[in-house]
């Protein structure tokens, strides 16, 4: 297969599935989900899915591990601030970008 | 009681939205580079960010094509990594106005996002689909508007900003794990277990795509977390 048609059946199938996801409660649902299992599987399957993207992608992600690890460690404590999304993300950023003037 | 007129709702969504705007164009950018080190046109990002609108399945769905995936591979990651928009369109449309067309809950379904939802999800009840549609005007351009920006800009950047920007996904995914877990001992064990079996299943299986992975840990992890800590019943509304 040509890679331009990989490309643009892979962005389809990306969005029939994203898309159906986020739909299929309005189709569906008349009312809220009671079945405790789905609903602890549901509440509980983000978290697992951003951690194993995060980790140890995160390290990898720049091409400069101790970089990385500084940056991945950052993250963390400006998570327990009150500084929100924006600035931990872009924050990091920064230390990253001033940790590889270093290493 | 009386409804807020519907132009009214739409102008609020937008308004509401604006540090959206500009969180997601910044953070789009990232998505846009790591787009075209997998070989995607300017183009191709945009319409990938335009149709999916969602950063965290993105940033899989590139790393599969980078690895030639299969679509059901793809589709399949988007189902596992998206599970959470099942319970935020739930909520939303628990939250809706009673009596909404068909085609405006469909509407309402596809703006859903973390951010767009965290908005109309805090608006007092009934929600209106305008105010959802106003947020969405407002963001999805940001979103399509960086890709497509760090998309073409990708390699005219210095190279040490595009290195330091390439961690700003990453560090998002482990800020909204983080953040959460303050107040829950059990998301702080479930997010340490994950991460360390992410790193273990790399260093057993190395062979196994990306994609895959993240789907044979999630349905593995949050089963028998949902079996050993199910929710209490006032977490239903959550």
């Amino acid at each position: 297969m040509n890679d331009n048609l990989y490309i643009y059946l892979s962005i389809i199938s990306m969005a029939v599935a994203t898309n159906l996801v986020r739909i299929l409660p309005s189709l569906l649902l008349k009312r809220p989900i009671k079945n405790t299992f789905i609903r602890s599987f549901l509440y509980y399957a983000p978290y697992v899915t951003l951690s194993v993207m995060a980790f140890p992608s995160i390290l990898y992600s720049t091409g400069n591990f101790y970089g990385a690890l500084i940056g991945f460690i950052c993250v963390i404590l400006l998570s327990f601030t009150k500084v929100g999304m924006f600035v931990s993300t872009f924050g990091t950023c920064l230390i990253v970008y001033l940790a590889q003037l270093v290493f | 009681m009386v409804y807020e007129e519907d132009n009214k709702a739409f102008i609020r969504g937008f308004r509401d939205a604006f540090p959206i705007f500009i969180s997601y164009f910044t953070v789009s950018l990232a998505v846009g580079i790591n787009a075209r080190n997998v070989g995607l046109s300017v183009f191709q990002s945009g319409l990938m960010s335009f149709l999916n609108l969602t950063s965290t399945g993105q940033a899989a769905g590139i790393r599969i094509i980078s690895e030639h995936g299969s679509f059901i591979e793809l589709a399949l990651s988007q189902l596992a990594i998206n599970l959470r928009y099942l319970l935020m369109g739930t909520a939303l449309a628990v939250r809706l106005r009673p009596g909404q067309s068909l085609g405006r809950r469909i509407l309402v379904a596809i703006g859903i996002t973390d951010e767009i939802f965290a908005l109309s999800a805090s608006t007092p009840k009934p929600l209106s689909p305008r105010y959802v549609f106003g947020c969405y005007c407002m963001s999805m351009p940001g979103w399509v508007l960086g890709t497509m920006i760090g998309s073409a800009l990708g390699n005219i950047l210095p190279l040490s900003i595009v290195s330091a920007l390439s961690i700003a996904l990453y560090a998002m995914f482990t800020y909204l794990v983080i953040e959460p877990s303050k107040k829950s001992k059990v998301l702080v064990g479930l997010v340490i277990i994950s991460m360390l079996l992410s790193l273990l299943t790399d260093k057993i299986l190395p062979s196994l795509s990306f994609g895959m992975k993240v789907i044979i840990l999630t349905v593995a992890i949050a089963s028998v977390v949902s079996i050993l800590f199910p929710l209490p019943e006032e977490d239903l509304e959550k």
